[in-house]
């Protein structure tokens, strides 16, 4: 085979003929010789042996490129391997550490290293190989010497190399020159000597001896363009190379240009190169010299003007740079890539400024609605904010080295995730996940270029880009300790996340809860649906947005499809075969092969291609061989070779496939196969391919080199060879992970709204309707789509904050005069759920009718303009029909006789539950019900007049301090103020201020007598029983159930024992005890205490025992009798209209054991019938009247009493014992 | 009237507030801090008191306790001393006077098997002490609530309103500067989990700093306590509506700010004069 090339490109044949031939595969006569030897498929297979026959020309110099392989695990990105896939085994004599398929894979990134010293900032001798390396060329030629500097001379290094400078001639060689010139005078004592010692090495021819003696001394072969043999050959390969690179025959590009650059900063040290050729005679080869392999690459490089136009700026900048490309072909650099460059810079996109961090709370997502019950909700809401704590946990501790997520928060992460085992809580959590990842994943962003190279830290980048990698290395992982944060080992885990990401990945791994992961592969998999075929991609930074978000989603299925497959060891052949055949019924989550197509046949590769690659290349070795990766992989070599996008597109779509060709385990075979033999379908699908839709693939401004550079990160690698060579052991692996970050939103995947049931048969108006909108702008359908769906939400908003509410607060209503005026229907809820529902779909139908009045000026204003009227009239038909359709869908869904049960029922009970309670229902809060307040600030705060009172109560009774009846007056008009004209006075605070307010007029009655007149007692009382009206209805339905002791809690206390004890304290006994029945009365008469609370207390008073009081008992006992005469007088009215009592008459003192006459006279209403008089004892019943009753008279035996019994007159005598 | 603190100021509060008696400390610190506000320094014994009762509630009222100081109660009783016997004992013994005759109302009650009674029926009583039918204790009980600023019914009515009010003086300024916001009320309704006092439906920049939600606090923010609301309240809206502002009418200590790492929550003292709103012109 290497022959056919040999031939090639040693002979005189025309190559135009053999680049006709590779595409359309017409033989001409001059070659057919040539290619006797072949099989046919060699057209196909002639890219990838083409590569072979470079890497095979050149591999015995690369060879010699690996200096110090100990270095090589420093210098190599721990991120990311790099393989050449090679048909023949070029193997290294030192085989890379890193290369796990052994002789297969080479290690690309081979590193000029010199010094194996561990890397030290405040250590000079850190930085000591460009000081210290001096170049030779090759050794029967003319030697140069290059000026060296002290190794323990500190100074200019920030200038050093400096790529601001101007590129010194070539002839004194590179920017090392400029080390000499910059270098601070003190030295240079110093440099001469060293001067001298090299000029000493140069006369002797250089011996391998002499390079590992003097250990610090480096040097090596410059390329020059006098030394570069065979120059038409390499010029005929270089062509056939470029040629295949740009006509997309080469499938693997990226591979292919690093490789060049590859080529392009080679560094051979002569005695390495002295042994390579007494060992091999390698100068037989094409590429068997450093100045051949400089010249072949910069020929080539310099034709692949499309791939340049498409790099990042730091890139060209670093070509532009290049010394070797200034040297080899300055026409170039100096004239289009000069131009290129200033070209971009103006283009660079402008990252959008976003400052939102977090993922908002969407109500139409998030809200109580979104869950089946209050508990889901209430566990979401833990959970959230759970989640939100983990997240920002870890961004804080991340960077700290001894910081282990698992011990810190595997626990946390496992009861959040699992804290309800319910579906609806695994689909939020998955949601919110997935918007939190879409949020920060897109964080990571390559460096700025700006920004980096203006700072300070930009700077150091240009003058000395290695110490800008190890301080950054040392700031990301200190030496000793990098955090293992993943859960498993570093080597078992081949699935790279960057940054933020690797938070999810192990949150993930951690949480190992396979629901969620079922629920977050399903919301991965629908929000990579809705973005592949999301319309919104139009404007640039959205567009960016876009498949960024998509390749972020495609990794995080690809990592939860594929990581239980993953492995770390090589699989050895039986068992990749068991394997293999286990799962080869298993099927893929997502069918990229229809992805493709469908992006292929409406022109949005672009968007497609990245994501898919991306899932991909996470895939293991085994899913490789599946017989359904083998269709999809056909396709995308298919879609390589033959798509057609705008240049930039192109770029991103080939660079990120030829990034999933170079693949450790991808089939390499399948690249050597030819277009027949892909059985690729693409093109019989259907070829109308549909204008309508925006062509992305063909749009030329959506793709940038800085979302290229996103989307590939691998890119920069470029950059770093380049960089490497032009501070020769420099290399900033760090700036692919770049400090500067940019924040975007997610693009919020909602799921797409359910299209409207209709019938299973067709009708033809659909039909008709379905095909209206095919012919119109596919804008049209979209826009009559939305307004129709964003008014029936409104609608249904409507129904349900408004109709339904108020219609089942009538019902609430109508449900108390049912219990009221006691309905014949058995069960009221049931019937008023069915009429209930009846009115609410009428008045939602009715509500729907008229919000469609409106779509006629909304569509009118969203509609393209030159529409038809008609058109834009059957818009309005189809769009109302649509909301319509809509709303009564909702109505069947939701409203539902079950829909209003559960209220109806809480409020049935609640009716029983007031009936209950009402003799304790203390009216409150109904100040602001009725009638809205007007806000009057200048009013007393509620708290401020609390802690008044409080304040005034404890200085009567604490301090005797007097308080006048101006005071009291005042307060009674500030209280007053306060509950009326106040809106944030809390049904609570009233309460307390009713108690306060009676506390107060109270304890004043008591201690200050004077201060209180019964006119002040007259108004305070107005006051309360405006403020708190008592429930009329309530006394009335009063019944004749027995209250538990205790139960009446009404404020209006007065004859309880503590308000009698401080009756008791009164300095003025008199006074205050008829205030405080002044006080008794009026509120009675103001209906505020009951005739039967009263009759409690004043028995509960009794029953007290008052020893050490015995003046005071005359009081209390006087008093009593005043309380009866006053219920005698004011109660019974309260009870009962047409009845009187006329007289009453009970002793106050009695002898012991003598008898006694209670005598109670009273005077009904004409018509009235009186029903029965009771005596009680301490709260038993002992003599009853029933007078209706045939024995009208019941007496009660209890002990102590006895009672006799006569006709219409109850004689009681009570015998105390 | 200072409300904003130092923190050296803020620990030479706290450290004065350690040092006096329990009663009427506000007055005296009122005499070493003149620059400061009154409400800042009722907040803050208060707080002092809360955190005070947190620590030694749950140790002052075991059951042993209780019994011990039941029984010194109902010796005094007997003893017939002046009234203020609970206020007294409450002096002695730390817990603040309503506490203290809430045990001792629980026990008095307590049931034959020597169990506590109703937690309802408790409340009742230390809401209406006129219902409690022993007249001594009704009348201690009294006298204990009128002194307590800090918890039993009428203290706890007063702080409750006191947080409302603010929330309601806040709605009403918002109203004056013509910010359109949902309340609370309005966000339950929606089915919001999580509902800062107010959310304001066009956000508006203070000092350089976009705001999405306030929540009103009236009362004074130092570390402890802010570090609460964060974790239960403020982080939540973070989380959920993005950067906000948290005001504590009564003060907080400088540069709280800095504990939130990167989530962006402003804390004032009163609604900022100088909000900026989105321009609505088109």
């Amino acid at each position: 085979m290497a022959s056919l090339f040999l031939d090639l490109v040693f002979g005189d044949v025309p190559l135009i003929h053999v680049f006709t031939w590779l595409t359309n595969g017409t033989v001409h006569e001059d070659i057919q010789e040539l290619l006797t030897n072949e099989t046919e498929n060699v057209r196909y297979s002639f890219p990838l042996l083409l590569a072979n026959f470079i890497r095979e020309q050149s591999s015995c110099l690369l060879k010699l490129h690996n200096v110090n392989p100990s270095e090589q695990n420093i210098v190599s990105s721990p991120k990311r391997e790099i393989f050449i896939p090679t048909v023949h085994n070029l193997s290294l004599g030192s085989p890379s550490p890193n290369s796990r398929n052994g002789g297969n894979c080479q290690e690309t990134r081979r590193i000029r290293k010199v010094t194996p010293q561990r890397l030290d900032l405040s250590n000079d001798s850190a930085f000591p190989s460009l000081q210290q390396s001096a170049q030779l060329r090759e050794i029967p030629k003319k030697r140069r010497i290059n000026p060296t500097q002290l190794v323990d001379s500190p100074v200019s290094r920030v200038q050093f190399g400096s790529y601001s400078k101007p590129s010194p001639p070539p002839i004194t060689g590179n920017a090392f020159n400029q080390a000499k010139e910059q270098a601070s005078p003190k030295s240079f004592d110093q440099e001469r000597a060293l001067l001298k010692e090299k000029k000493q090495q140069l006369t002797i021819p250089a011996m391998p001896d002499l390079v590992n003696n003097t250990s610090k001394t480096w040097t090596c072969v410059e390329p020059d363009m006098n030394f570069v043999t065979r120059q038409t050959e390499l010029d005929r390969l270089s062509a056939l190379v470029s040629f295949c690179v740009s006509r997309h025959l080469i499938s693997s590009l990226y591979n292919e240009i690093h490789f060049l650059i590859q080529l392009l900063v080679i560094r051979v040290s002569p005695a390495k190169l002295k042994q390579a050729h007494l060992a091999a005679g390698s100068s037989s080869l094409l590429l068997g010299s450093v100045h051949n392999c400089v010249y072949f690459s910069a020929k080539t490089l310099e034709t692949l003007e499309e791939v340049w136009r498409h790099v990042d700026p730091t890139t060209l900048q670093q070509l532009m740079r290049n010394p070797r490309l200034l040297l080899f072909s300055p026409e170039w650099v100096n004239g289009k890539l000069t131009r290129l460059f200033s070209s971009l810079k103006t283009e660079d996109r402008i990252p959008p400024q976003k400052t939102v961090a977090n993922v908002a709370f969407q109500s139409e997502t998030d809200n109580r609605f979104n869950f089946a019950s209050d508990s889901s909700f209430q566990f979401f809401r833990k959970q959230r904010d759970q989640f939100c704590e983990v997240w920002q946990i870890w961004k804080v501790n991340s960077s700290i080295p001894s910081w282990n997520m698992a011990l810190g928060l595997q626990k946390m992460i496992q009861s959040l995730v699992d804290l309800r085992r319910d579906c609806v809580n695994y689909a939020h959590l998955a949601r919110l996940f997935r918007s939190q990842l879409l949020n920060v994943a897109q964080l990571v962003k390559p460096v700025n270029y700006e920004e980096e190279r203006n700072g300070p830290l930009g700077q150091l980048q240009s003058s000395d880009p290695d110490k800008l990698r190890r301080l950054r290395e040392r700031l990301i992982n200190p030496p000793d300790s990098r955090p293992t944060r993943c859960v498993g080992s570093e080597s078992d885990i081949k699935m790279n996340f960057e940054g933020d990401q690797e938070f999810f990945r192990d949150f993930i791994l951690l949480a190992a809860s396979p629901s969620f992961n079922e629920h977050l592969k399903n919301n991965l998999l629908s929000g990579i649906q809705d973005l592949s075929s999301s319309d919104d991609c139009d404007d640039r930074s959205q567009f960016a947005e876009n498949v960024i978000a998509l390749q972020v989603m495609a990794k995080f299925l690809a990592f939860l499809h594929f990581y239980p497959h993953a492995s770390a060891d090589h699989l050895p052949e039986h068992v990749f075969h068991n394997l293999s055949r286990l799962r080869m019924s298993q099927r893929e989550p997502i069918d990229l092969v229809s992805y493709i197509k469908e992006a292929f046949h409406k022109g949005r590769l672009v968007l497609v291609i990245p994501w898919v690659v991306t899932y991909l290349t996470l895939a293991d070795p085994v899913a490789f061989s599946l017989p359904g990766f083998h269709s999809v992989l056909c396709h995308l070599i298919f879609i390589y070779r033959k798509a057609e996008l705008t240049p930039a597109n192109a770029f991103l779509v080939r660079v990120s496939l030829s990034w999933l060709f170079n693949q450790p385990n991808f089939p390499l075979p399948l690249l050597a196969k030819s277009d027949e033999e892909l059985v690729v379908q693409l093109r019989h699908h259907s070829l109308a391919v549909d204008d309508q839709l925006p062509q992305l693939d063909r749009s030329t401004h959506l793709v940038d080199p800085s979302l290229i550079h996103q989307c590939c990160p691998y890119l920069w690698s470029w950059k770093h060879l380049l960089a490497e060579f032009a501070c020769s052991d420099a290399k900033s692996s760090g700036e692919g992970k770049a400090s500067v970050s940019r924040k975007i939103t997610p693009v919020s995947a909602e799921e797409s709204p359910s299209p409207v049931k209709t019938p299973n048969v067709k009708s033809l108006q659909q039909s008709l309707e379905e095909n209206f909108f095919q012919n119109q702008p596919a804008s049209v359908k979209r826009t009559v789509e939305f307004v129709a769906e964003r008014l029936a939400s409104n609608v249904v908003r409507d129904i349900r904050h408004q109709i339904i509410p108020r219609l089942v607060h009538n019902a609430q209503a109508s449900l108390k005069t049912w219990r009221d005026s006691f309905a014949t229907v058995k069960d009221p809820v049931e019937s008023l759920c069915r009429q209930l529902c009846l009115d609410v779909r009428n008045e939602s139908i009715s509500s729907a009718t008229s919000a469609v009045a409106s779509i006629e000026s909304t569509l009118t204003a969203l509609l393209p303009n030159d529409l038809l009227p008609p058109v834009q009239r059957v818009c309005v038909v189809i769009a109302s029909k649509l909301t319509h359709g809509k709303v009564v869908d909702w109505i069947h869904l939701h409203v539902t006789n079950g829909l209003f049960k559960n209220d109806l029922e809480v409020e049935l009970a609640k009716l029983d539950k007031n009936v209950n309670r009402r003799l304790t229902s203390t009216p409150s809060a109904t100040v602001n019900d009725n009638l809205p307040v007007v806000h009057d600030p200048a009013t007393l705060a509620p708290s401020f007049l609390i802690e008044r009172l409080k304040t005034l109560i404890r200085q009567v009774i604490r301090d005797a301090s007097k308080v006048t009846g101006q005071e009291v007056a005042e307060l009674l008009a500030s209280t007053d103020g306060t509950l009326h004209r106040r809106v944030d006075v809390t049904p609570a605070v009233s309460k307390c201020l009713q108690q306060l307010t009676f506390d107060f007029l109270f304890i004043l009655c008591v201690f200050q007598p004077e201060s209180v007149g019964s006119q002040t007692i007259v108004a305070w009382v107005e006051f309360w029983s405006r403020a708190y009206p008592s429930r009329e209805s309530a006394v009335l339905l009063e019944t004749e159930e027995q209250q538990p002791p205790g139960a009446s809690t009404s404020i209006w206390q007065v004859l309880t024992p503590k308000q009698l004890l401080l009756l008791a304290q009164s300095t003025a006994p008199r006074e205050s005890w008829t205030l405080v029945s002044t006080l008794l009365v009026q509120l009675m008469k103001a209906g505020l205490i009951r005739y039967k609370d009263v009759q409690e207390q004043a028995v509960a008073v009794v029953r007290q025992e008052w020893p050490q009081m015995n003046i005071r008992n005359v009081y209390c006992c006087w008093w009593w009798t005043a309380l009866v005469a006053i219920s005698a007088t004011v109660g019974p009215p309260l009870l009962c209209d047409g009845l009187k009592v006329t007289g009453f008459r009970v002793p106050s003192l009695a002898l012991y054991g003598s008898d006694v006459e209670l005598d109670c006279a009273f005077s009904a209403a004409r018509n009235a019938k009186l029903y029965s008089v009771k005596w009680y004892q301490n709260h038993e019943e002992f003599y009853r009247y029933m007078f209706e009753e045939r024995t009208p008279v019941t007496a009660f035996t209890r002990p102590g009493i006895n009672v006799d019994v006569s006709f219409n007159i109850a004689i009681i005598s009570k015998n105390i014992e | 009237m200072a409300r904003v603190i130092s923190k050296t100021t803020y620990s030479s509060l706290l450290n004065s507030v350690y040092k006096l008696p329990y009663r009427n400390r506000v007055q005296t610190l009122q005499k070493l801090f003149p620059q400061l506000s009154v409400d800042t320094l009722k907040c803050v014994v208060a707080q002092e008191c809360q955190r005070r009762m947190k620590g030694s509630h749950g140790r002052l009222t075991t059951s042993e306790a209780v019994e011990v100081l039941y029984k010194r109660y109902t010796n005094s009783i007997s003893m017939s001393e002046e009234p203020g016997i609970l206020l007294r004992l409450s002096d002695e013994n730390g817990l603040t006077p309503a506490l203290l005759a809430r045990s001792i109302i629980e026990r008095h009650y307590q049931k034959s098997d020597k169990t506590k009674p109703a937690k309802l029926l408790v409340s009742t009583l230390m809401k209406n002490t006129a219902l409690i039918d022993d007249r001594d204790l009704a009348f201690e009980t009294y006298l204990c609530l009128l002194e307590d600023d800090e918890y039993g019914p009428i203290a706890e009515a007063a702080k409750q309103s006191i947080g409302y009010e603010y929330e309601i003086r806040l709605r009403m300024e918002l109203e004056k500067c013509r910010v359109s916001f949902l309340h609370e009320e309005h966000l339950r309704v929606k089915g919001y989990d999580k509902t800062p006092d107010i959310k304001l439906e066009i956000p508006v920049a203070v000092d350089g700093q976009v705001i999405n939600w306030i929540e009103s606090k009236a009362l004074f923010g130092d570390e402890e306590v802010h570090r609460g609301y964060l974790k239960d309240q403020l982080y939540s809206y973070w989380n959920r509506f993005g950067p906000g502002l948290v005001i504590y009418w009564f003060g907080y200590v400088e540069d709280l700010e800095k504990i939130h790492q990167n989530r962006i929550i402003l804390i004032r003292d009163a609604l900022p004069m100088n909000m900026i709103f989105m321009e609505q012109n088109s």
